[in-house]
């Protein structure tokens, strides 16, 4: 019983800058979404960063009801300059920019901001405290996140993300500026079932990281490449089985999952299989017949467009 | 206010892959609303267009396809948010737009003439980028860059900036329903951070489907979307509900169009036929003519007078049948392309059955 126990709770959003103004602060963990299109433009911008200086940029998005969520849409660059420790940001710039974001966006607010670097320093801290103004996301605390796609040797690694809160320490004198406290919280991608395509498109991309999309038959080739995917996965599970008959793996819960999907649907086939059959060739008569009325209306108005140019 | 015309200088259009998703997205959104937004990128001087940037319009006027780009406060839109790109240090211009839409729907007169005005007076390498939001759920992603022919836009240079084509332009300039709207070679271009990105997501998904033997995708089979959907990881790599023999329900919508178009076609063409028809009749009064002043001997210019005498029909403009029978072929393709990859899931099943 006397096993001690370290109890460390997730950052929530409890850590209000202005306390007064918004009266039921979530006490769940915070938790940050991003959306996949916004994550690609955040790593698209890293490019952008030249030499050892980060880029930042504004986080667009939405929070939760009791703002214990927070989902990111969509993100930018804001020019800045730094010197030494002081950094100078393009505040009018950032302004039209949002507000043009949110014309065409308008549940969209500032909810944070990224850097390219990894780096938590004196910068980092001072343009944190310019997100959580009056400016920014204000009376909300802003979210920080940071990109990290270089190693300390400066090689290119797999770009790395991370989300920060953070929280003020010490006397909370702004003239010192970094008196920041970061702490890391947990973020998630998400997809939508059309963005998940569009990405398993981008994956297929070749040596030259381009993918051709105009051909015209290129609709035919992503059927294909679905097909063959199917193949896969029913072999997988062929050798799945077949290790089972073998004894070679254990039965477990998934058997019984092959098991049901095959009396459900398989076994309905084969009871009525005349007539599934017909069924079935009827569909791809009418299918060939779809084809054929639409070869001919094709080809009569390619005769007609030759007819009439004649003069 | 136009510019002197040059031809476009680039053939290919490469697209960073954040803008294709924002495009779906957008489009995925409002669908079946067709949704548009205009396209910041760069032309360089290797015969590509790079598209970076991608971004929704603000104000919808997609009660017509295409029309959107014209609307006042969309062009201030995009005017001013090309200037505080530049500020914010991006070096971009406006390239176009995209469009969303159901097969060939897009092919209208809103959508020609704004990329008409785009490429004469924007930027000769102005595109229209057309995504098919209605062949998402069949698991395909459609995006297609269009730009009209350096000939067609001669010819409506020449013709005194209007679009009343006679047969003899259309000939003259070599323009039929097939040419007159080119489409460029477009490719998805991922920086090496981001296949990097991408490349690590797909590892990392890859062994938890070999984790668990692929068994729970094949239940998904014939689950439905929500439910893979729950499964985030399931539906990035693998979503088989564009696998479902439901290819030609979603015909009848473009089946319908269709059937719309071609009855434009007929009503285009009883016009032309009528006009026709009124020539004929012109032309014999004007062959009457000319044989009588022969008879009477009359000193008469047989080759010109005639002209002050009778009126012969204006041609109607073939512009509409132009674009028309471009839509017609192009619903048809898409019809074609539907049943052929119909029949190819239809065949794949049967085998697996005749098994």
């Amino acid at each position: 019983m006397s096993e001690e126990i370290l109890n460390l709770v997730r950052p929530n959003i409890a850590t209000p800058i202005a306390n007064a103004s918004v009266s039921a602060f979530s006490v769940n963990p915070l938790t940050v979404k991003i959306q996949s299109p916004a994550l690609l433009s955040i790593l698209e911008s890293s490019l952008r960063s030249e030499d050892n200086i980060r880029t930042i940029g504004a986080l667009l998005g939405t929070r939760s009801d009791d703002g214990s969520e927070l989902e990111i849409h969509d993100s930018y660059i804001i020019p800045h300059e730094e010197k030494d420790d002081e950094v100078t940001i393009d505040e009018h710039n950032h302004k039209s920019l949002f507000q043009l974001y949110r014309r065409s966006n308008p549940k969209n607010q500032i909810i944070g901001w990224f850097q390219t670097s990894n780096s938590l320093d004196t910068v980092t801290s001072l343009v944190h405290d310019f997100f959580n103004s009056a400016d920014g996301t204000f009376p909300h605390a802003a979210v920080h996140l940071t990109l990290q796609s270089r190693d300390q040797d400066n090689n290119a690694i797999i770009p790395i993300v991370n989300t920060f809160v953070s929280t003020s320490v010490g006397s909370g004198n702004a003239e010192s500026g970094s008196n920041s406290l970061f702490t890391q919280i947990p973020y998630e991608i998400t997809y939508t079932s059309a963005e998940s395509l569009a990405l398993n498109q981008s994956m297929n991309s070749g040596e030259a990281n381009l993918i051709d999309l105009h051909k015209s038959y290129n609709d035919l080739v992503q059927v294909e490449q679905n097909l063959a995917k199917v193949n896969k996965l029913l072999d997988a599970n062929i050798t799945y089985v077949e290790k089972i008959l073998a004894g070679e793996i254990e039965v477990d819960g998934k058997v019984d999952k092959i098991g049901k999907f095959l009396i459900s649907n398989l076994l309905l086939f084969s009871s009525n299989y005349e007539g599934f059959n017909s069924n079935f060739n009827n569909y791809i008569q009418d299918t060939l017949m779809i084809e054929y009325l639409v070869s001919s209306i094709k080809t009569q108005i390619e005769l007609s467009a030759k007819l009439t140019t004649i003069v | 206010m136009s510019k002197e015309y040059t031809a476009p200088n680039t053939e290919t259009v490469q697209v960073e892959s954040s803008v294709v998703l924002k495009i779906v997205k957008h489009a995925s959104k409002h669908f079946p609303t067709p949704v548009s937004g205009p396209l910041l990128g760069l032309d360089t001087n290797q015969k590509v267009l790079n598209v970076s940037h991608a971004f929704p319009f603000p104000t919808i006027g997609e009660s017509n396809e295409g029309y959107s780009y014209r609307i006042k406060s969309n062009q201030k839109y995009v005017h001013d948010l090309t200037e505080q790109m530049k500020i914010a240090g991006h070096a971009t211009q406006f390239v176009g737009w995209y469009q969303s839409t159901t097969s060939a729907n897009f092919l209208n007169h809103f959508t020609i003439d704004n990329l008409l005005g785009a490429q004469i007076n924007n930027n000769a390498n102005s595109i229209l980028f057309v995504h098919d939001a209605s062949k998402l759920k069949k698991g395909i992603l459609s995006l297609r860059a269009f730009r009209l022919s350096e000939n067609f836009v001669k010819a409506y240079l020449n013709n005194g900036q209007s679009n009343k084509f006679t047969r003899k332009i259309l000939v003259d300039n070599e323009l039929n329903y097939k040419n007159f709207l080119v489409e460029l070679p477009i490719q998805i271009h991922n920086s090496q951070l981001i296949s990097l990105f991408l490349n690590d997501l797909k590892l990392k998904i890859n062994e938890y489907h070999l984790d668990d033997l692929n068994v729970n995708n094949l239940i998904d089979l014939n689950s439905d979307e929500d439910l893979a959907q729950k499964e985030n990881k399931n539906t990035l790599l693998e979503n088989f509900g564009p696998l479902n023999l439901s290819g030609l329900e979603d015909s009848t919508l473009i089946i319908n169009k269709l059937v719309d178009s071609i009855d434009d076609y007929n009503y285009d063409l009883n016009n032309f036929n009528y006009y026709q028809r009124q020539l004929s009749r012109e032309m014999a009064k004007v062959q009457q003519w000319k044989q009588k002043a022969k008879q009477d001997g009359k000193p008469v210019d047989l080759e010109n007078d005639w002209k002050s005498l009778f009126k012969l029909p204006t041609e109607p403009s073939r512009y509409d049948n132009l674009l028309i029978s471009a839509s017609i072929d192009g619903f048809c393709d898409d019809l074609d392309l539907g049943c052929v990859s119909e029949l190819a899931k239809t065949f794949t099943v049967k085998g697996g059955f005749d098994n």
